[in-house]
Parts: C-alpha cells; sequence; structure tokens
C-alpha cells in the first residue's frame, strides 16, 4: 500500500473510490459557505429561485442594509474591541507564566499545567451562571471590560500552553550562557528569551483574537444591549416578522472571514515547518 | 536582588491568580448555588435546601429527555466524527498527491460556531435551501428539516460533523506522518491487504492519539450549544436541547438559577464519567 503502487485493476478501482470520498467529503465541506456567498449577493426573487441560481447580477444592498438598517456595524466594533482586548490582556499575563513554566521543570509545574488545561476543557456552560451572577451585582454585565474578563478562562490557558511550547523550543544553554555573563532571570526573560519568541506571541495572540473573535455562550448571556458582538448580534436578525437571509448570508460571510485569512496564515506555517526540518535534515 | 526562583514565582504569580479567580471561584460557587432553591423570580427563595437534588432532578421529565439527547450527542456525532475523520486523514496520507486540501480542510473549524449554526440553518429552509432542489432530483420531497423533531437531530448532528470533522483529519494525519515506516513496509511486505493494515498495524499503533482525540470531541460533542441554539434553539419540541441548553433555558430564561446550577452539577458529573476511563486506559497505554 504505502509507496507501493500496483497496477492491477482491483488497486485502480480502490484508488477512483478513494479520491472520490476525498472529493465528496471536499465538496460537504465547501459547498455550504459557496452558497452563503451566493445567497449574500442575491436579492429576495434571486433568493427563493426554483432551480437554485449560479449565474445571476450580484448586489451589494444586502451588506449595505446590514451596516444601515441594522447596526451591525456597532456588533462588530465591540467584537473587534474585546477581541484584541482580550488577546493582549492574556498574553500580558500569560507569556511570563508560559516562560517560568518552561524553565521550572518540576513535579509541581507539571500539575499546575495540568489544572490550567483542564480549567480550559471545562465547558463554558459551567462557569456562566456563577459569572452571572456575580456581574449583576457588579455591575459588569453588558460591559466590554466583563466580557473581556471572562474570555481570558479561554484565552489565558491557550497562551500558558502555546507559548510554553515556544519557549520549550529555545535551548537551555543560551540561558545558562546569560545568567555566566551576570544576566539576571528577569533580564534572560525580558532581553533573550522574549524578542526570540516573537514570531510564537505573533501567532499565538492571532489564535486567541480568533478565539474571543468566535465565542457565543459568554456574549449571549453576559450582554443585553451595548456590549452586544457580532456572534450574537447576528442571531437578532431572525425577527418574528421575517428574516432577511440575504442579509444574514452577508452577515455569515463577514465572520468567516477571520477564519479564512488565519487557515492561509497557518498553511504559510505548515509549509515554513516543513521545509525547516527538511533543511535541518 | 531576586533569586531565580521567586522570579519565576512572581512571572507566574499574575496569570495563576486571574486564571483562578476566573475559574476555582465561579465552581465553587456553583456547587454553593445548586443547594438553593434560589429563583429571581420568587423573592425570599435564596434558602439552602436539598430539593433539586432529592426531587426536582429526577422527577423532571425534561431534564431525563436532555439526557438523552445528550448521550445522542455523544455517541452519533463523536462516532460520525471519528469514522470520516479518520478515514479522510488515511486517505490524503496515501494520495500524497492531495496534501494541499489540508489548509482548505481546517476551514469548518473556525468558522465561528454561531455561524454554522445559522449557515446550515439556511442550507435547510425549504425553497430557500441550497440541499432541496438536489435532493428532489434524487426524488427527496422538500420537507422542513428542522421542523420534524428526527430530522432536526439529524440536522445538528450533519452541522456537527462538518464543523468538528476537520479537527479528527488533522490531528490523525500528523499521527499517521509520524509512524515509523518499517512496521507499515513489512505488512506490504507480508502481502496483507490495506483493510488487515489499517485495523492491526495502524490503528493500534494510533491508539494513544485517538483516544486523546476521542475525548477531546466528547467534551466538544457535551458542550455543543450554540450551533443548536442557532439551527432550532432546542426544538421543535425540546428534541435537539441537550442538558447545557437545558440548564441555560432554566437559569438564564426562566431565572431558576439554583436549579440551574444543580443541573450542571450534574452536567459536570457526566463528563467525568465519560472522560475518567478514557483518561485512565490512555495512562495506562503510557505505562507499557
Amino acid at each position: 500500500m504505502i509507496g507501493v503502487q500496483d497496477k492491477s485493476g482491483k488497486a485502480t478501482a480502490l484508488n477512483f473510490s478513494g479520491y472520490a470520498v476525498v472529493f465528496l467529503y471536499l465538496l460537504f465541506v465547501l459547498y455550504p459557505i459557496f452558497w452563503i456567498a451566493l445567497l449574500s449577493a442575491k436579492n429576495e426573487v434571486q433568493a427563493f429561485a426554483d432551480p437554485p441560481l449560479f449565474i445571476f447580477q450580484p448586489t451589494f444592498e444586502n451588506y449595505y442594509n446590514l451596516f444601515v438598517e441594522e447596526n451591525f456595524g456597532d456588533y462588530l466594533l465591540n467584537s473587534i474591541i474585546v477581541a484584541i482586548s482580550s488577546s493582549v490582556i492574556c498574553l500580558l499575563f500569560g507569556v511570563p507564566m508560559a516562560y517560568a513554566s518552561a524553565r521550572v521543570k518540576t513535579k509541581n509545574t507539571q500539575r499546575i499545567l495540568a489544572w490550567v488545561l483542564i480549567s480550559r476543557m471545562a465547558p463554558a456552560m459551567t462557569y456562566v451562571i456563577p459569572y452571572f451572577v456575580v456581574f449583576s451585582q457588579l455591575r459588569l454585565i453588558d460591559t466590554h471590560f466583563g466580557l473581556i474578563l471572562t474570555y481570558s478562562t479561554l484565552n489565558l490557558p491557550l497562551v500558558i500552553w502555546l507559548m510554553r511550547s515556544f519557549f520549550l523550543k529555545d535551548s537551555t544553554e543560551i540561558y545558562e550562557a546569560a545568567s555566566m555573563d551576570g544576566a539576571s532571570a528577569f533580564q534572560t526573560f525580558f532581553r533573550i528569551a522574549l524578542p526570540m519568541a516573537t514570531p510564537g506571541i505573533t501567532s499565538t495572540g492571532i489564535i486567541a483574537f480568533v478565539v474571543a473573535w468566535n465565542e457565543f455562550i459568554f456574549a449571549l448571556v453576559l450582554t443585553r444591549r451595548h456590549a452586544v458582538t457580532a456572534q450574537i448580534g447576528i442571531g437578532n436578525l431572525q425577527k418574528y416578522e421575517g428574516t432577511e437571509w440575504g442579509q444574514m448570508a452577508a452577515g455569515a460571510i463577514i465572520l468567516i472571514l477571520p477564519a479564512i485569512l488565519i487557515s492561509v496564515f497557518i498553511s504559510k506555517f505548515f509549509v515554513q515547518g516543513q521545509t525547516s526540518g527538511s533543511t535541518k535534515g | 536582588m531576586l533569586s531565580d526562583k521567586s522570579t519565576f514565582r512572581l512571572l507566574s504569580a499574575p496569570a495563576l491568580l486571574l486564571l483562578a479567580a476566573l475559574t476555582v471561584i465561579p465552581i465553587l460557587l456553583l456547587f454553593g448555588l445548586s443547594l438553593t432553591s434560589w429563583s429571581l423570580l420568587v423573592p425570599g427563595s435564596f434558602k439552602f435546601s436539598f430539593v433539586n437534588y432529592a426531587e426536582r432532578m429526577f422527577s423532571d421529565e425534561n431534564f431525563v429527555h436532555s439526557l438523552g439527547v445528550t448521550f445522542y450527542y455523544i455517541i452519533v456525532n463523536t462516532l460520525i466524527q471519528m469514522t470520516l475523520g479518520f478515514l479522510i486523514a488515511f486517505l490524503l496520507f496515501r494520495y500524497t498527491k492531495l496534501r494541499f486540501l489540508r489548509a482548505i480542510m481546517i476551514i469548518p473549524m473556525l468558522v465561528p460556531p454561531a455561524v454554522v449554526g445559522l449557515m446550515w440553518k439556511m442550507m435547510l429552509i425549504p425553497n430557500l435551501g441550497g440541499l432541496d432542489y438536489y435532493l428532489g432530483l434524487f426524488g427527496i420531497p422538500a420537507i422542513d428539516w428542522l421542523g420534524n423533531p428526527g430530522t432536526a437531530l439529524a440536522a445538528v448532528t450533519i452541522a456537527s460533523v462538518w464543523e468538528w470533522t476537520p479537527f479528527v483529519i488533522v490531528v490523525m494525519l500528523a499521527g499517521l506522518d509520524s509512524l515509523p515506516r518499517s512496521p507499515l513496509e513489512a505488512a506490504v511486505m507480508d502481502g496483507a491487504s490495506t483493510l488487515k493494515t489499517v485495523f492491526y498495524v495502524i490503528i493500534p499503533m494510533l491508539r494513544p492519539i485517538i483516544i486523546v482525540t476521542l475525548l477531546l470531541r466528547i467534551i466538544e460533542s457535551l458542550a455543543i450549544l450554540p450551533v443548536v441554539f442557532m439551527m432550532t434553539g432546542g426544538g421543535p419540541a425540546r428534541a435537539t436541547e441537550a442538558i447545557n441548553l437545558y440548564a441555560y433555558h432554566v437559569g438564564l430564561e426562566y431565572l431558576d438559577i439554583g436549579y440551574a446550577a444543580s443541573i450542571l452539577v450534574a452536567f459536570i458529573f457526566i463528563l467525568l464519567i465519560f472522560c475518567t476511563p478514557i483518561i485512565l486506559s490512555s495512562l495506562k497505554s503510557d505505562s507499557k
């Protein structure tokens, strides 16, 4: 099988069905996104045409109305504010801890790291009712700050684990050399480890941004009007008097964009990883 | 000057304190609240009581029903994601020419869950949807997929398979790539069929990775909320309402905080029941 190609008819048939399965799966993955993109550029008559239209005069009125008739712009702004603040704050808190946990390899560090991971895996619903109760008392409901704070439960563990793996890749000799030269642990962190970790910090920051951007449950429970994020706002387009499906599709496309961009970014990382591995060998 | 040890402590302290405040305190509070009959709609109901665990939960049909839906999601969604994910990963591993598809395949994982729910809702709405026409070509009549209990449940499964199979593919492919070549080649030399190689060589070698992936998929299937919330809102007739969505409805729509907290405590126990054996078996295979 692997690397062994026999040319018999049976193998060809197997190969063909294998490719067919991959092709069908790809269709399953891509068709909904493609179709929503089409829907976002259709007017109401085109949207309900039977059979479905693939060639039509596209319109941008859905995108236009989304921002003019609905306040989707405000929702997007809230999402951007909360996602950027959350990733910056979690980097500020998490990177030093990641560095420390990469340098101190004791049983206690292992235990703390396990706890960090478990706290990330607990479903958001289990946190959100206590948050709701406490935030009501502290008047933090429907504020950016409250939301940013709760997103730390998702992003802080993420930053700690991802950045730790970056710091673990640095050779310990560099740190030892630094301390030989009389650098304190603080100086080693700020002058040597941090500058070397810049690419890791960038990619971790982007992933943290996407996590906060995509978050749903905390935003659903802890916002009312002023701090509503786009993930919740898009659901408000479903109305009793009838939903503007075109607008909803347009909103969906806007919300998917960061995902598409990051997948391009990550695939670049994949390629980099593969090429750097090959030059080493 | 600080010693290295205290420096490392100082660097870790802010993150640990913040995380502890945001995770340990809420969980303790959740347990505390679950022992009250507190409802925001009933003044003076903030009293210690065991009634949630002693009576309410077991006489509550909706709770029992939501348990059933949760088990359905855990078993059906996870099984389909794992099987399909492994199959596609294996095919990509075999047909190296298709590797460029990897970047495309991870897109669903990054699409916001709320959008996944809305997208599949839009796909399945009669006439509007992009599916009815094609199903019609095969003689399947256009029905209101999200309006019938059975089909709504299947629709949620399809959306969750769409969203999370890529995760399984990525992890399995990484696992397959890291396998040593010699056992595979030996199996081929001995004339083992592809199917036999997969079941007797590849799957046993991938066992640790499969276990961890399964664990993560089960946790995610349990926590499925945004997709269901956006697609069906838990309906029709509660057909797609899993336990955490039920807790949401009880706690944040009927404002029955104490009872919602006890449902979530039950939820945590279910999580432990499913995850502990998997973690134990992974520890066992580590020590081998």
